[in-house]
């Protein structure tokens, strides 16, 4: 009959699996905290769990038309910003990738400089840029704003997206009669198509998340969800700015499980070079 | 069928520089409708440049392409009448074996019911019928390979290219896929380039063969041809085995070597020869280098054996000569004996000088023929 025997641990497994179990409490414990008082009714210290659970504050927040509002507002930019962003940056990465550009190499990491620095430094030069042209507390504004933080996704990615597609399938493609549109059509965009997947999805969110630029150009006049957040804390119960917080979680949540297979994916990885 | 005809391909005076070096030179070429012709050299000799510049990737920077009499020169890849097997077959991975095969034919409008026929028609010619469903990934090298060519013929181009098609088989794959290429060459009658690096494969396949070095055609002619009569040094060094030596004329032989060796060739064999002194070079196939043992032989030098190995029905003999640090390749019968005193003396001897073959002598009659390199392979060893 088989014994079992326990293994001794060693101390550096200790150790590391103490490290890994503080890391989940240091992460997943406020997000857990978040989602308990998102559907607590009655919950007072100490006690672990909520005494009393409900879905009413969902409703509540739904009902009071200024949260509601944001929360449209919220995915109308993202939708917009990501549909703008793709149109500008796609023929971009597409140059980048297939062209021999001058100054390549410069340009993409300029691009990549919108998130190199302090945000809000960037915004409030922008900001007076703004006033000047008339664009603060403007809808274009708050594109415009948002649209600087998904361009390094935009470019980047697909760039390493169209890079990948080996040339000799395009050539094929164009040695049995298809036009550059048609092959670009047929053979780069379908293979193409995980990598911006990556892209558009990353920029959506980004869009949605984006706090500062928004705060700065869209107030009062258009307040999205991450900028509602700000003052929610203070003007309305913890139980609805758990219910927001979880509100906005969700679709990054979402959106990244979903691409979660293409961003691990080697194809990606490889195509990467500047 | 020459050089004027208006059937076929038609390349003339092509020249393109890539990245500041001249990788392909004046080059001229013509194949006629129904031949294989084979561009065959070492690596960076232009083959590659050439073909792509005939498919329409890449644009010449002096010289005429034509095809069937019309000038494509200036015309893309999507608009001329070539279709090319890719190196590496670059099969659609995301289409079906049906889907990459129909592209084609579905861009031009044809109707579904002739797509559908077309394409089975020529995957049943490649032996693909049922693989018709599946994608590039799921199939063997070989497979995918027949699967680009039929890609390739369901177009029904006047002129098929064929970049190393074979390179990425393994080595028997690749004797039997060759031969299935040329078979379904002849069956179509449709003129075909095929670009290699693999003497064998030309050598065994081709209706001509263009010898290719630093961009240039050395020599432009059918295989059997090339062998007996490389037109240039590098031809002789390049296609099958040669001897080759610096050294110049004697009144029977060659005098080969530092050591001066005297190979014999045959009583007075360059007497009257034009321009028989100063430095030669010398090219002796080893089949032609004569070995005998001493006590049977003519007018001929000593050799000692260094090495031999045995090639089944010969055995090839590397030679020391006349007692001095002079190396011979030969190919002697499977039963001669190695053993005991041998003389060696050369039956047939190319005569280059500065790289162009100017003289032949080959056993008791001299053959003094002028090589005259004509670059489309007109001339005394053109097949015409």
């Amino acid at each position: 009959m088989p014994r079992y025997r326990a293994r001794r641990l060693s101390v550096v497994q200790v150790v590391t699996g103490l490290g890994v179990g503080l890391l989940f409490v240091f992460i997943f414990g406020p997000l857990i905290w978040l989602t308990l008082w998102a559907f607590a009714g009655v919950w007072h210290y100490p006690a672990l769990l909520p005494q009393q659970w409900s879905v009413s504050w969902w409703e509540r927040v739904f009902s009071y038309p200024q949260l509601a509002r944001s929360v449209g507002l919220s995915f109308i930019f993202a939708s917009v910003v990501t549909a703008l962003s793709a149109v500008v940056c796609l023929p971009a990465a597409y140059a980048f990738a297939r062209f021999d550009v001058p100054g390549r190499r410069g340009l993409m990491i300029m691009l990549f400089s919108a998130n190199a620095f302090p945000k809000i430094g960037l915004y409030i030069t922008i900001a007076t840029l703004f006033y000047a042209l008339h664009l603060m507390g403007t809808f274009f504004g708050v594109v415009l704003i948002q649209l600087l933080g998904t361009i390094v996704f935009m470019t980047w990615i697909p760039t390493a997206a169209f890079a990948a597609v080996p040339r000799a399938l395009e050539e094929a493609a164009r040695d049995v009669g298809a036009g550059r549109l048609r092959t670009f059509f047929s053979v780069t965009l379908p293979l193409a198509a995980p990598g911006i997947l990556v892209a558009i999805v990353l920029a959506f969110l980004a869009s949605l998340d984006e706090a500062q630029g928004t705060f700065l150009v869209g107030v009062p006049n258009y307040v999205t969800m991450p900028v509602q957040m700000y003052s929610l804390v203070s003007d309305y119960p913890p139980e609805a700015a758990a219910v927001f917080s979880v509100l906005l979680a969700i679709p990054s949540v979402v959106l990244l499980l979903l691409v979660r297979r293409h961003i691990m994916g080697g194809a990606l990885a490889r195509g990467f070079q500047i | 069928m020459g050089v004027g005809a208006a059937e076929g391909l038609a390349v003339t005076g092509i020249s393109k520089s890539l990245g500041g070096t001249e990788v392909v030179r004046e080059l001229s070429l013509t194949v006629p409708r129904g031949q294989l012709v084979c561009l065959l050299g070492p690596s960076g000799c232009g083959k590659t440049t050439t073909l792509r510049m005939i498919a329409g990737f890449l644009r010449p920077d002096i010289g005429r392409i034509s095809i069937d009499g019309a000038d494509v020169t200036d015309l893309p890849p999507e608009d001329r009448p070539t279709a090319m097997v890719f190196q590496n077959y670059a099969l659609w991975p995301h289409m079906t074996v049906f889907k990459n095969v129909a592209f084609g034919l579905r861009l031009r409008k044809v109707a579904k019911r002739e797509v559908n026929d077309r394409v089975m028609a020529v995957l049943k010619l490649v032996n693909l019928e049922r693989a018709r469903d599946r994608h590039p990934t799921q199939l063997s090298g070989g497979e995918q390979q027949r699967v680009a060519l039929a890609r390739a013929i369901v177009l029904e181009p006047k002129l098929l290219l064929l970049d190393e098609p074979l390179s990425n088989l393994d080595a028997k794959l690749r004797v039997v896929v060759r031969e299935e290429i040329r078979d379904i060459q002849q069956r179509l009658g449709i003129a075909m380039v095929f670009v290699t690096h693999d003497q064998d494969e030309a050598l065994s396949i081709a209706d001509r063969v263009a010898v290719m070095s630093g961009g240039r055609i050395e020599q432009f002619a059918d295989p059997e041809t090339l062998y007996a009569r490389p037109e240039t040094l590098f031809v002789a060094g390049f296609v099958g085995s040669m001897n080759l030596f610096v050294g110049r004329l004697g009144a029977d032989g060659v005098v080969v070597g530092e050591s001066e060796v005297l190979v014999p060739c045959g009583r007075g064999c360059f007497a009257g020869l034009p321009g028989v002194d100063g430095s030669w070079e010398i090219a002796v196939r080893p089949e032609d280098v004569i070995v005998e043992h001493a006590w049977e032989a003519g007018p001929a030098t000593s050799a000692a054996v260094l090495k031999h190995v045995a090639h089944g029905h010969f055995r090839e003999v590397l030679l020391s000569i006349g007692g001095g640090g002079v190396e011979v390749r030969a190919y002697v019968s499977p039963g001669f004996d190695l053993s005991g005193p041998l003389m060696v003396r050369f039956g047939r001897v190319l005569l280059y000088r500065e790289g162009v073959l100017l003289h032949e002598f080959n056993g008791a009659r001299e053959a003094v023929a002028a090589g005259s390199r004509k670059p489309d392979g007109g001339g005394a060893g053109g097949a015409g």
